[in-house]
């Protein structure tokens, strides 16, 4: 009994210790990595990159279900991204309401012949439709299937090399594409995906679909939120970008090579996590195939969305994204450890599996223990109330850290870090 | 002293415990110290963003400069008192030249900079329509920057219906600057309404769209003292009012040294109705400067009556150049020349080495082939 309480201890210590030095490490490599895209930053934003023959061009794919109320207001912000060369491309997922109606009515639509190959699946297309006054922008209203049967489609009708997805709610910033499009137009040709920092948006100003003044939020749970979005989103994905292995990119908001995601057959139709199933598949790929890729992360806050409010919607929104990793990973399990798939095999999904799928059960573990080894006389009061103080300050100076990454990551970009 | 509880680890002690505290204080007075960076990053952000503005301000201070070196206070026609109007004794090479003059190096890109940085491109598209006179003429002015299909839908509206001559006029030097005017006739009918005897302004304008005479044109390219944006301006309009004689002359530039001259000679040219020979075709694909070799590429793409593999051949070595832009008019090229063209663009996909040329390439086959290429999942 006295082995097993100390072997499960020193398990769940060393755990710990690891996990907060990876932390550790993730935060010198995501000022790295912050340092380094500054730098590019000064000439991405160079006016030459507004050049129409200087930038690739963007399909923003945004698929739309159920989603009448706010669909005109946030296609017509897209509209009005500063970029010289992008398309919106609108795909109706079979919503029930009245999001197609409202769509053709607002822009005045009409049905459209736009020829296009079949290259990946998805359900049936009931109609495209355009309007000449608003060339950039593609309505397509097709049969349900779900988020990423609705992308299939809209790769499949997209004309423009990249391809942005976007979820219906997420505000853009007007600089968004220049922004995330710089990884490209360094390297374009191993530049296969790009995310971008995801913001919350509640508490903040927001007007004709645009946030005009950012602010914190006035609630609980989205405070703790923007807290873990700066760690989650900021922190870790500069980290990994900086490794050259970003193994999510948000669904909400991520640029990508059209023709690379339609060769491995666009989004998977059988998980939930289609935008971390799809960067891996990407890493997968491009590895088994000997091909040189990056795929990135930029610092820049390029997009916003609105964080749940009530803990029904939290727990619902966090058991998607639990059970879309563990798919994720139990479809890709060769990868895990693997030396063949260099640092994905051998340190970032190892890093998914460890503090993602593991890290929590073990939390869990110890939590329960706590109390019972109390209760036994086998805990240390002094020893568990300094592990305590560990935990909590080294947590809390992790996440002030991460929130001066951030604020850095805000700086105009003609400043010099 | 043992302390109770060693259980937890194997030979805890109250080292263990010192040890934690140690890390628990240290950790405490770097998140003390991350708040104080943070608190030190968001004054030094405020005062960075302080001088953006700034710098804004600049900007917005050297475009109101422009716009004062561009416009007279005082009546450019004696109909029109009160009306500030454009200088109408500036040309348009007159006025280029002062814009570059008001700016550093680097004249049309630094405009674009100080002017891009904004949305102007809405804001221009949307004061064709309304706000002042003075501001819709500078929108008109403005849009050219922007190759945008829309510009050119508000310029032609512009010019069809604005009640103001003097936009009207702004909007068809505009369209010609684009290249996208309307015929002669048309456009002088529209700037004229119903003035039977044209001002100045608006003959200056048909001029431009015109060019002047022929033998004017060759003596002004000739002449050593006219400047060399002038000279430009004059063979592209040789290339426009294509007189007789123009293909001739024209072809003397075909390897002048100079390629701000070299480039619209060929650009001209190839807007001639002629047929050149594969001889005057192979020049240009071969000659270092890529607005050329495109040129000869769109030539090539003419000649509908040589042998399909003639011109195949052609293409698919100008699928290889190293600037995109010939590659992507080769792929036109091949495109148009039909089936046997989309067939041999299919064929060379794998040889090409660049991933944006690949790009592009796939999705004109895409586009233009009859069945989809299977392509592995």
């Amino acid at each position: 009994m006295l082995f097993f309480i100390q072997s499960l201890s020193a398990v769940i210590l060393a755990f710990a210790i690891l996990q907060n030095l990876f932390y550790l490490l993730m935060v010198v490599l995501a000022v790295n990595e912050l340092i380094l895209n500054r730098r590019f930053s000064l000439l991405a934003r160079d006016p030459i990159l507004m050049d129409h023959h200087t930038v690739p061009g963007i399909s923003i794919l945004v698929p739309a279900y159920n989603e009448s109320a706010t669909i005109v207001e946030s296609v017509t912000s897209l509209l009005n991204l500063r970029y010289p060369n992008y398309e919106v491309v609108v795909i109706n997922d079979g919503s029930t309401d009245e999001t197609a109606r409202t769509l053709i009515e607002a822009f005045d639509l009409r049905t459209s012949e736009r020829a296009y190959p079949r290259v990946v699946k998805h359900e049936r297309v009931r109609g495209l439709y355009a309007n000449p006054r608003y060339p950039n922008l593609l309505f397509v209203d097709k049969n349900n299937g779900g988020k990423a049967d609705a992308l299939n489609a809209g790769l499949n009708v997209a004309r423009k090399s990249l391809f942005c997805a976007v979820d219906a709610d997420s505000i853009l910033n007007p600089d968004s594409l220049l922004d995330v499009v710089k990884p490209f137009v360094e390297d374009p040709i191993e530049c296969l995906a790009v995310g971008g920092t995801i913001r919350i948006a509640n508490g903040s100003r927001i007007e004709r679909g645009m946030v005009t003044e950012e602010r914190v939020p006035a609630s609980v749970l989205p405070l703790f939120q923007t807290v873990e979005y700066f760690r989650a989103f900021l922190l870790s994905r500069l980290a990994f970008s900086n490794l050259r292995g970003v193994g999510i990119i948000s669904g909400a908001f991520g640029l990508f090579k059209r023709d690379a995601v339609m060769q491995i057959g666009g989004y998977r139709l059988d998980t939930v996590g289609e935008d971390m199933e799809l960067v891996i598949r990407l890493h997968r790929h491009a590895i088994e195939h000997g091909i040189p890729y990056k795929i990135r992360n930029v610092p820049e806050p390029v997009c916003w969305t609105e964080a749940p409010e009530d803990l029904r919607i939290l727990r619902r929104q966090r058991t998607r994204w639990q059970r879309g990793m563990l798919e994720t990973l139990f479809n890709h399990r060769t990868m895990l450890f693997n030396p063949a798939y260099g640092r994905m095999g051998t340190f970032i999904m190892p890093y998914f599996f460890l503090f993602d799928v593991v890290g929590p059960v073990l939390d869990l573990v110890g939590l329960i223990c706590i109390p019972i080894l109390f209760g036994l006389g086998f805990l240390s009061p002094e020893f568990f109330l300094a592990y305590f103080a560990v935990v909590i300050f080294f947590g809390i100076f992790l996440s002030m850290l991460s929130i001066v990454v951030g604020e850095l990551s805000l700086f105009p970009v003609s400043y010099h870090i | 002293m043992p302390i109770d509880g060693t259980y937890l680890l194997p030979g805890a002690s109250e080292y263990q415990v010192l040890l934690l505290l140690y890390l628990a204080i240290a950790s405490v007075v770097f998140a003390v110290l991350s708040v104080i960076i943070w608190l030190w990053l968001i004054l030094h952000r405020s005062r960075a963003l302080r001088r953006e503005e700034d710098e804004r301000r600049q900007r917005e201070e050297l475009a109101d400069r422009l716009a004062g070196l561009l416009f007279s206070a005082e009546p450019a026609a004696p109909n029109a008192p009160g009306l500030v109007l454009p200088r109408i004794d500036l040309g348009f090479v007159e006025t280029i030249q002062r814009i570059r003059e008001a700016l550093d190096p680097g004249g049309r890109e630094r405009l674009r900079d100080i002017l891009g940085r904004t949305p102007l491109r809405r804001l221009s598209l949307r004061r064709v329509y309304r706000g002042s006179v003075e501001k819709q003429v500078i929108a008109c002015q403005v849009l050219p920057l922007f190759d945008d299909p829309e510009v050119v839908h508000a310029l032609r509206e512009t010019l069809k219906n604005h009640g103001a001559e003097v936009v009207r006029i702004a909007a068809a030097r505009a369209l010609i600057e684009l290249d996208a005017a309307p015929p002669l006739r048309v456009m002088l009918a529209q700037l004229t309404a119903d003035n039977h005897d044209p001002p100045m302004i608006v003959k200056d304008v048909l001029f431009r769209a015109a060019g002047r005479s022929p033998e004017q044109i060759f003596q002004a390219v000739c002449d050593e003292s006219v400047q060399p944006v002038l000279k430009v301006f004059m063979v592209e309009a040789l290339g426009r009012i294509a007189p007789p004689g123009a293909d001739v002359f024209l072809r003397t530039f075909f390897h002048h040294p100079e390629p701000g001259l070299r480039g619209p000679a060929w650009e001209a040219y190839a807007r001639l109705p002629l047929n050149p020979g594969l001889d005057v075709i192979d020049a240009a694909l071969k000659d270092p400067l890529p607005r050329v070799r495109a040129v000869g590429v769109g030539l090539l793409a003419r000649r509908r009556d040589y042998a399909p593999g003639t011109r195949i051949t052609r293409l698919k070595r100008a699928l290889r150049d190293k600037d995109w832009w010939v590659t992507y008019q080769a792929i036109q090229a091949l495109v148009r020349v039909g089936e046997r063209g989309v067939d041999a663009l299919a064929e060379a996909l794998l040889s090409l080495s660049d991933e944006t040329s690949v790009d592009m390439a796939l999705a004109a086959v895409l586009e233009n082939r009859r069945t989809t290429p299977a392509i592995s999942v």
